[in-house]
C-alpha cells in the first residue's frame, strides 16, 4: 500500500509540476510571441489596406473668416470602417522628406460635411483621439503622440485651419488595427 | 513494472501534450479574436487603380468633356461633352465652397450617372465662380474652375491640329497621296463651321481648304480628301468671349512720353481696396529699370525674388502699364533694391542693351508705404515692334486682397510672385490721382522719387517721364473689384471673362473715338455727329479728343488719350496678326495669308440684349476712323472685308468694304441700302440671338495693282455699335449686353 502511494504522489507531482510548466509556457509565449505576432498581423493587414486607400484634396479654399479649407475624400473600396485622419502643416521647404516629416503642432480640425446643399449652422467636428505612436506599412515607427480624428471611409469631410503661405499641408490616413495605428496614406496641399 | 512504464509514457505524453497546448493555446485564442479586415469588393487593389487611372485619362481625353459655365443670370451649369466614344461617368458628389458659410456643400443633390451628352444646373449661389468639385464612385476628384463670361462666342474658320499622339495625323488625298501633318498644322476651310468646333478620327476636309503645314508650306485641298486624326485632335479657333469691335491694331500703343488717362472733371480712378489689374502687353525698346529704395536697411540686392514683398517710402520707378490709382503693374529693363532709403540716391542707369524686363505689382498702403512683388524671371527679347527689339505678347495679372492682405502677380495665367502681408491692410485709395494706362507722371527732371503717384491726365499735350513711363504694346486693361483666383486667372488667359459683374473698368484699347470735349461739364459728344465746326481749340469750353470708353459702364472712367508724341493708333505693327476681340486674342502669322486669296471668317453668336426696350438703330463700321496721332503711319489700307448679320436668324444687314470702297448690299430699312449706308434698325423688346459673320483677306493691291508697299499688313477691323431709343449718337455696345447663349 505504502509503495502504491508513493507511485500516486510522485505521478500528482509531475502533473502539478507540468501544469505549472505549461502556464509558465502558456504566460512566456502570451507576454512574448503574442505581441510579435499580433504587430506583425496588423502590419500586414495595414500594408493589404495601402494597396488600395487613396486620399483626395482639394485645393485651399479661404473663407471670409481667413481660415484655409480642404475639402478630402478616402476612397477604401475595400474597407469601409473608419479612418483617422492627421492634418498638419509642414514648411515647403521639408516636402522633398514629406513622407517622414512628422507633425509638430496640431492647427486644423476635421469636421464631416454636411451633405446638403444649403448647409448646417453648425458643422459636426469629429471626434478627435490620441495616437501613442503611429507606424508606417513597414512597421516603422513615424511619430509620437500625434492627435488625430475619425473619419469614415468613402465619406467627404473638411479639413479648417491657418495656414501660413510658405507652408504645406500634410494629411496622413490612419489605420487602427489591432491595438496599432499604421499610416496607410498620405498627401500634402500647398496653401 | 510494465503497468509503471505505460503510466509513466502516458504521463509524460500528457505532459508534452500539456506544453504545446500551453504553447499554442495563446496563438489560438488570438486568431479566433483577431479582426480580419472586410473585403467588401470583388476587385483586387491592382484592378482599382487600374480603373481609376482609366477614367481619369478618359476624362483628360474627353470623355466626357466637363465644363462649368456661368449663364448671364448667374447660374452654374456643367456640361458633360463626349468627344470620342460614351464611357458613363458614375458621379457621387458634387460640391462647391461656400465662402460666408465656410462650408464645402453639395452643388448637385444626390448622385449622378453621366451617360451622353448633358447638362446639370447646380445649386451654387448667384454668381458663384468659386471651384467646383466632382468626386466620381470610384474617388476621383477632379476640380473645374466657374467659366462665367460675357461676350460672344467668336469662331474663326481656322481649324489647329494639338495632342498628337501615338498615331501622328494623316492627309489622305483622291490620288492616294498621303502627307503627314504635324501638331500645329492649320487648317482653313472656305466656309465657316464646315467642320466640327472639336473633332477626332476621320475627317472630310471640304475641297477648296488650305493646309497650312508647320514649315510654312501649303497644301491646297481637293475634293474627296480624308484628314485621319487617330486620337489626335482637331480644335477650331474660337475667342469665347469676344466683343466688338474685332480689330487686328490697337489704339493703346504708347511711347515712354505719353499715356491714356482719366481727366480733371470726372471721376479719376475706382478706389479700390480688393482689386486685380489685368494688362496685356508688348514691351519694347529701353523701359526704366523697376528701382525700389527700399526702407529696410537689410535689403539690398538686384536679384529679384519671388514671394518677397519689398517695402518702400517712394514709388516703385519703371513702366506703369496699368494704374488703378493705388495699385499699378510695372515692367522695367531692369531691376534693383537700394536700402539707404534716401531719394537721392542716384537712380541704376538706363541701360541701353537691356535685353531683358522684369514685371512687378505695387500697392500703396494707406499709411502711404509702397509694396512691390516682382517676377523673378525676366521676360526676354524675342521679337520686334516699331523698329526696336520687344517681348512677346504677355498677360500681367495683379491681384490685391484688402481683407487677407494676399498680394499676387501672374504672367501668362501662371503665379509668379505672392505674399500675405497681414489681415485687413488697407490702401490709399486717394481720389485724387488719374487712372492710367502707359505712364503715371509727367514731371520733368531726372532722379525723380515721388512718394505718391499723382497719375497723369489724359487729353493734354504733354510727355510722361520715362522714369514712369512704359515703351510698346499696349492690349485690352482690366481692373476688377475683387482678388480673383487662380483658376479664374487662368480662364482669363484662356479666353474667358470670369466675374464680369465685378469688372469696374474695361479699356479694350480698341475702342477709341474722335469727340469734342466740354471741358466745362466733362461730357463728349462724337466729333462725326456734330455737325458745326468744331470750336477753337484754344477755347476753354471744348476740346478735340479721343476716348477710351470704359466698356464695362460707358458713363463712368472713360479714358483720354494724351497727345505728346507717341503713337496711340499703331496700325499692325506686329510681327503676328493679333485679333482682338475679347479678353485674349487669336495670333496668326501674318505670312501666311497676307498677299494670299485665303478668307478668314470670324462667326460671332450670342445674345444682344437691349438696354430698354424701343427701336435701335445700328451702325456697321469697316473702318475705324479715329484721327492718327502726330508721328503715327497711315494705315497699310485695309483689308478686304464682307459682313452678314442675323437677327434671331433673319437677315438684316448684308455688306463689303472691298479696294477701300464700301457697297452696302443689303439693310433691312431699304433707306440705309439705297442711299450706300452701312446702317439697319430692329425693334428690340428683349434679348435676341444676334449672328455675325465677318471674312477678310490680306490679298489687298494699292492702285498700282502691286503688293502693298511698306512691310505692315494691311489693318483688320469690324465694329458694330448702336444707337438706343432716345440716343442723339451712335454708341459702343457696352460688354454687359453681349451674353454667350442662355441653355
Amino acid at each position: 500500500m505504502i509503495h502504491m502511494a508513493d507511485i500516486g504522489v510522485s505521478e500528482f507531482i509531475l502533473v502539478i509540476a507540468a501544469i505549472i510548466m505549461g502556464l509558465v509556457i502558456f504566460g512566456l509565449t502570451a507576454a512574448y510571441l503574442i505581441p510579435i505576432y499580433t504587430f506583425t498581423n496588423a502590419e500586414q493587414q495595414a500594408n493589404a489596406i495601402s494597396q488600395s486607400v487613396y486620399i483626395t484634396l482639394s485645393p485651399p479654399a479661404i473663407s471670409s473668416s481667413l481660415n484655409v479649407s480642404f475639402l478630402g475624400y478616402i476612397y477604401s473600396p475595400l474597407y469601409s470602417g473608419n479612418y483617422t485622419i492627421v492634418a498638419f502643416s509642414i514648411p515647403s521647404s521639408a516636402v522633398p522628406s514629406v513622407a517622414i516629416t512628422p507633425p509638430v503642432s496640431e492647427q486644423f480640425s476635421v469636421y464631416l460635411v454636411s451633405l446638403s446643399t444649403t448647409g448646417t449652422t453648425n458643422l459636426v467636428k469629429t471626434s478627435s483621439i490620441s495616437i501613442p505612436i503611429v507606424y508606417d506599412v513597414n512597421g516603422h515607427s513615424l511619430a509620437t503622440n500625434v492627435i488625430g480624428y475619425k473619419v469614415p471611409a468613402n465619406v467627404p469631410f473638411e479639413i479648417v485651419g491657418n495656414l501660413n503661405s510658405n507652408n504645406v499641408l500634410v494629411v496622413w490616413v490612419i489605420y487602427y488595427s489591432s491595438g496599432y495605428h499604421f499610416r496607410v496614406a498620405y498627401t500634402y496641399s500647398y496653401g | 513494472m510494465e503497468v509503471k512504464k505505460g503510466q509513466a509514457i502516458i504521463i509524460i505524453f500528457m505532459i508534452i501534450l500539456l506544453m504545446i497546448v500551453s504553447l499554442l493555446l495563446p496563438l489560438i485564442l488570438l486568431q479566433s479574436v483577431t479582426k480580419s479586415f472586410q473585403i467588401e469588393s470583388g476587385s483586387s487593389s491592382s484592378v482599382v487603380l487600374a480603373e481609376k487611372e482609366l477614367q481619369i485619362e478618359e476624362v483628360n481625353n474627353g470623355d466626357p468633356l466637363i465644363k462649368v459655365y456661368q449663364n448671364s443670370q448667374g447660374i452654374d451649369y456643367i456640361k458633360f461633352e463626349y468627344i470620342h466614344g460614351i464611357t458613363p461617368l458614375d458621379i457621387e458628389y458634387i460640391f462647391y465652397y461656400d465662402y460666408d458659410k465656410a462650408e464645402w456643400l453639395l452643388a448637385y443633390p444626390g448622385s449622378y450617372i453621366v451617360s451622353g451628352n448633358t447638362t446639370l444646373y447646380l445649386y451654387t449661389p448667384p454668381y458663384y465662380n468659386g471651384i467646383i468639385e466632382i468626386i466620381t464612385s470610384l474617388g476621383n476628384a477632379f476640380y473645374l474652375p466657374v467659366q462665367s463670361s460675357i461676350g460672344l462666342t467668336t469662331c474663326a474658320n481656322i481649324y489647329n491640329i494639338t495632342q498628337v499622339q501615338t498615331i501622328t495625323p494623316i492627309l489622305i488625298l483622291p490620288n492616294g497621296t498621303s502627307i503627314t501633318l504635324q501638331e500645329g498644322t492649320l487648317i482653313i476651310t472656305p466656309e465657316p463651321n464646315s467642320l466640327p468646333k472639336i473633332a477626332t478620327g476621320n475627317v472630310n476636309i471640304p475641297a477648296g481648304s488650305t493646309i497650312i503645314l508647320t514649315n510654312g508650306n501649303e497644301v491646297s485641298v481637293p475634293k474627296g480628301a480624308i484628314l485621319e486624326l487617330g486620337n489626335s485632335i482637331l480644335i477650331q479657333k474660337c475667342i469665347e468671349s469676344g466683343y466688338f469691335p474685332i480689330s487686328s491694331f490697337l489704339t493703346g500703343y504708347q511711347s515712354d512720353n505719353d499715356n491714356i488717362g482719366t481727366i480733371p472733371l470726372e471721376e479719376r480712378n475706382p478706389q479700390l481696396q480688393t482689386q486685380t489689374l489685368v494688362q496685356w502687353f508688348i514691351a519694347s525698346g529701353n523701359i526704366y529699370p523697376i528701382k525700389i529704395i527700399s526702407n529696410s536697411p537689410s535689403t539690398k540686392t538686384s536679384t529679384p525674388q519671388a514671394n518677397v514683398a519689398y517695402y518702400s517710402d517712394y514709388a516703385p520707378t519703371g513702366g506703369y502699364m496699368l494704374w488703378s490709382g493705388d495699385a499699378g503693374l510695372i515692367i522695367g529693363g531692369g531691376f534693383c533694391v537700394n536700402n539707404n532709403n534716401k531719394p537721392s540716391q542716384s537712380p541704376s542707369p538706363l541701360n541701353p542693351s537691356s535685353s531683358q524686363y522684369y514685371l512687378a505689382f505695387t500697392v500703396q498702403l494707406y499709411n502711404g508705404t509702397w509694396v512691390t512683388i516682382v517676377d523673378p524671371n525676366p521676360l526676354p527679347q524675342i521679337g520686334n515692334e516699331n523698329g526696336q527689339p520687344s517681348s512677346a505678347l504677355t498677360l500681367a495679372v495683379g491681384t490685391y486682397d484688402a481683407q487677407t492682405g494676399t498680394i499676387a502677380l501672374y504672367i501668362n495665367g501662371t503665379l509668379v510672385s505672392e505674399v500675405k502681408l497681414k489681415p485687413n491692410l488697407m490702401l490709399n485709395a486717394s481720389a485724387t490721382s488719374f487712372m492710367d494706362v502707359g505712364s503715371v507722371y509727367n514731371g520733368s527732371g531726372n532722379n525723380i522719387l515721388l512718394k505718391s503717384l499723382p497719375g497723369f491726365s489724359g487729353d493734354i499735350f504733354d510727355a510722361g517721364n520715362n522714369e514712369y513711363s512704359f515703351n510698346g504694346a499696349l492690349g485690352p486693361s482690366f481692373i476688377y473689384n475683387i482678388s480673383l483666383t487662380s483658376a479664374q486667372i487662368k480662364a482669363l488667359y484662356q479666353g474667358q471673362i470670369p466675374s464680369p459683374n465685378n469688372i469696374v473698368v474695361l479699356w479694350s484699347q480698341n475702342t477709341a473715338e474722335e469727340v469734342y470735349l466740354n471741358t466745362k461739364t466733362g461730357s463728349t459728344e462724337p466729333a462725326y455727329y456734330t455737325t458745326m465746326p468744331p470750336p477753337n481749340p484754344s477755347s476753354v469750353l471744348s476740346s478735340e479728343a479721343v476716348e477710351v470708353y470704359n466698356l464695362a459702364d460707358l458713363s463712368n472712367l472713360n479714358g483720354f488719350w494724351g497727345w505728346a508724341g507717341a503713337i496711340p493708333t499703331a496700325f499692325a505693327p506686329f510681327s503676328d496678326i493679333i485679333i482682338w476681340g475679347g479678353p485674349s486674342p487669336v495670333l496668326f502669322n501674318p505670312t501666311l495669308i497676307q498677299g494670299k486669296n485665303i478668307n478668314i471668317t470670324f462667326e460671332s453668336q450670342g445674345l444682344l440684349i437691349p438696354k430698354e426696350p424701343g427701336n435701335y438703330i445700328f451702325s456697321v463700321n469697316f473702318t475705324d476712323n479715329v484721327p492718327i496721332a502726330e508721328n503715327n503711319q497711315a494705315p497699310n489700307g485695309y483689308a478686304n472685308e464682307w459682313v452678314v448679320i442675323y437677327i434671331n436668324g433673319q437677315k438684316v444687314f448684308e455688306g463689303k468694304y472691298i479696294d477701300n470702297r464700301l457697297n452696302v448690299l443689303y439693310s433691312n430699312v431699304y433707306y440705309f441700302q439705297q442711299r450706300n449706308m452701312p446702317e439697319f434698325s430692329y425693334d428690340l423688346t428683349k434679348a435676341v440671338n444676334l449672328t455675325v459673320i465677318f471674312t477678310f483677306n490680306l490679298d489687298v493691291k494699292n492702285e498700282n495693282n502691286s503688293p502693298p508697299h511698306n512691310q505692315g499688313v494691311p489693318a483688320i477691323y469690324f465694329n458694330l455699335m448702336w444707337m438706343p431709343p432716345g440716343s442723339q449718337w451712335f454708341q459702343y455696345i457696352p460688354i454687359t449686353n453681349l451674353q454667350p447663349f442662355i441653355l
